[in-house]
């Protein structure tokens, strides 16, 4: 006797350890979800989506079940008690999924459980056994491994809400079972995370989403609440929704991943190279060209990126201020054709008012343009004009978090703004960008003898021996050249100056001496 | 109160009504103990007041899951009036009489 309850023990041990072990994680497709989860939601259990009305439920958990047979070859049962299956299938149509296709081949089912159609009266005790046996079917139909139910509130609010919830735990049990990944809507409510007070029941992970406004720009966000037994990122996530897809920002900082570089890069310009170690940035770094209202940090891009493009690398130009063609026009005044540039498919161009939306979804348009053309290069320019959306120190982290992004994948950031030394003590994120970027110039415009000079200088360069000098910024037809500057007994030769006496000094030659004021 | 104000067209229909056949579907899941529990509540209350005036169908959804879509059923056991008209739905185990002649028996 005693040996067959030690065996019986020892094998509820035993699963109770196999158990333990399987919380396998079932990746639900959608960019950026995954890497927030670290794996997706937990498999063969059932995951609760809750958010407001328009916070994007429904299209969440379609896109869980298109991405599971698409990416995974995972079939799903779609259990809509809102809206009608043909209009459920109107507007996924317009993500380019043939759905018509799918349900021909058993991939996907949708089913319309209309509630409410029928005033039904409760007389004694029932269970929905009805909706088991239809689940059960459409299981067996598609051999699904993902179902959707959306919405659970339209189906609570016609019947008794107590019984429905041990009726629900029961289906949950029942599907775990069957090996079925169960993803929930339910509207967000007041008291309780939902207005039902589902979450203390079904879900092992609820995930919320919802559409803020702030500073009259609304932005979806989705945050992970609960997850039992594993770890999740805790922060709210910007998504967006577009004729792709859904799509989760990841602001997490992969920056232990950067690939460090030290290959080199030329600014375009000969004379700012020989203040770099005459080779110019890093490949991978982060290039801030600061200065005021202008000084030329558009004219400083501009010939980085003829540069580049005569040396055949892709650049993304996100321009937030001026419009491509106005950029191109000014720059016919230093003698760079953008347009000839963008013919020739080196140079795409990013154009957005940074009040048409969040910043976060500036950088996912920008992030999703950078993993569909493959730049070597971005090039922010401004971004002081970004800095108006929101509190600064949102904007700092932001930027921080994109710009390692954009480091790992090896390519260069460039950003230009109008910080000065003057504007850092008062604006604190000014603070900030110019102590994350790698290398620093500044431009500097002063006032002598009734004339604007503007100087240049490279406030830091890590991991270079950057020359301290002072320069002179000269912009003609032939582009930017930063002129040393020289002294006599007067004092300092600059600007209208350097005309008498030395005619178009060309700086090449003399580089090695490094002139200080 | 007297019969005088009663359309007396009215009256005619109730007593039509009153002489109507019922046809009912009772939806169950299974041989389980609430579904037999459910048919002798019905039948108790089927003979009582609509003596010899009632059809039933029981129907096992579990045999025939067809029925769950067509007749969009969630909750069991579900009792469906068919005739006469209107369709009335009363879902349980039919413990609850008042209910069931509210929904059945005064029009």
């Amino acid at each position: 006797m005693t040996t067959i309850t030690n065996n019986t023990k020892e094998k509820v041990i035993d699963k109770i350890i196999n158990f333990e072990e399987s919380l396998i994680k079932a990746p639900t497709g959608i960019k950026g979800f995954d890497e927030i989860t670290f794996g997706g939601i937990p498999r063969n259990r059932p995951t609760l989506v809750v958010g407001g009305i328009g916070s994007g439920k429904t299209f969440f958990s379609m896109q869980f079940i298109l991405k599971g047979i698409t990416d995974f070859n995972e079939p799903g049962v779609f259990m809509t008690f809102e809206e009608k299956a043909n209009e459920l299938l109107t507007n996924v149509s317009n993500l380019g999924y043939d759905l018509k296709k799918l349900m021909v081949d058993n991939k996907i089912y949708l089913e319309h459980l209309q509630i409410g159609q029928y005033e039904m009266q409760e007389s004694g005790k029932y269970n929905i056994d009805g909706l088991f046996v239809r689940i059960e079917e459409a299981i067996k139909r598609t051999g699904a491994k993902r179902i959707v139910f959306d919405s659970l509130d339209s189906l609570f609010s016609n019947l008794d809400t107590t019984l429905l919830k041990s009726e629900f735990k029961r289906l949950f049990f029942w599907l775990k079972e069957k090996n079925v990944t169960a993803v929930i809507t339910a509207e967000s409510g007041f008291t309780y995370i939902t207005r039902l007070g589902l979450e203390e029941n079904v879900a092992d992970c609820v995930i919320e989403l919802s559409n803020r406004i702030v500073n009259q720009i609304a932005t979806r966000r989705l945050r992970i609440l609960k997850y039992r037994g594993s770890n999740h990122a805790n922060n709210e996530y910007p998504f967006i929704i577009d004729k792709n897809g859904l799509f989760v920002y990841p602001i997490i900082s992969q920056s232990m991943y950067q690939i460090v570089s030290s290959e080199r890069i030329s600014s375009g310009i000969l004379t700012l190279d020989e203040m770099l170690e005459n080779k110019g940035f890093f490949i991978g770094s982060s290039i801030l060209i600061s200065g005021t209202a202008g000084t030329g940090k558009t004219s400083f891009t501009s010939t980085f990126l003829q540069s580049l493009s005569n040396a055949d690398k892709k650049t993304i130009y996100c321009a937030f201020e001026e419009s491509p063609n106005q950029i191109n026009r000014n720059m016919k005044s230093i003698g760079i054709d953008i347009k000839k540039i963008n013919d020739t498919g080196n140079l795409l161009f990013y154009y957005a008012r940074p009040t048409i939306q969040n910043l976060e979804l500036h950088f996912m348009a920008i992030q999703e343009k950078i993993e569909k053309f493959n730049p070597s290069v971005v090039i922010l320019d401004p971004i002081t004009n970004l800095m108006t959306e929101g509190p600064n120190s949102d904007v700092r982290d932001i930027l921080t978090k994109f710009i390692d992004h954009v480091k790992t994948k090896k390519i260069t950031i460039m950003l230009t703004g109008a910080i000065t030394l003057g504007s850092i003590s008062w604006v604190p994120s000014d603070e900030g960008i110019s102590s994350m970027v790698d290398t620093w110039v500044m431009i500097d415009d002063v006032e002598i003898e009734y004339e604007r000079i503007r100087f240049v200088y490279v406030m830091k360069s890590r991991g270079m021996n950057h020359s301290k000098e002072v320069r002179e910024l000269k912009i003609s037809s032939e582009g930017i050249s930063l002129l040393p500057i020289s002294r006599n007994e007067k004092g300092i030769i600059v600007g209208s100056k350097r005309m008498k006496e030395t005619p178009l000094l060309v700086s090449q030659n003399n580089s090695s001496t490094n002139h200080k004021i | 109160m007297s019969n005088t104000y009663i359309n007396p067209k009215l009256t005619e229909i109730i007593e039509e009504y009153k002489k109507e056949i019922y046809s009912f579907r009772l939806f169950i899941s299974g041989d389980t103990v609430v579904s037999r529990r459910t048919i002798i509540n019905l039948n108790l209350f089927l003979n009582k007041h609509l003596e010899n005036r009632y059809s039933i169908d029981i129907i096992d959804v579990l045999l025939y899951p067809e029925y769950t879509a067509s007749e969009d059923i969630i909750t069991l056991p579900l009792l469906i009036k068919d005739k006469p008209f209107p369709e009335a739905r009363v879902t349980g185990d039919m413990s609850n009489t008042d209910v069931m002649i509210k929904e059945f028996l005064i029009v």
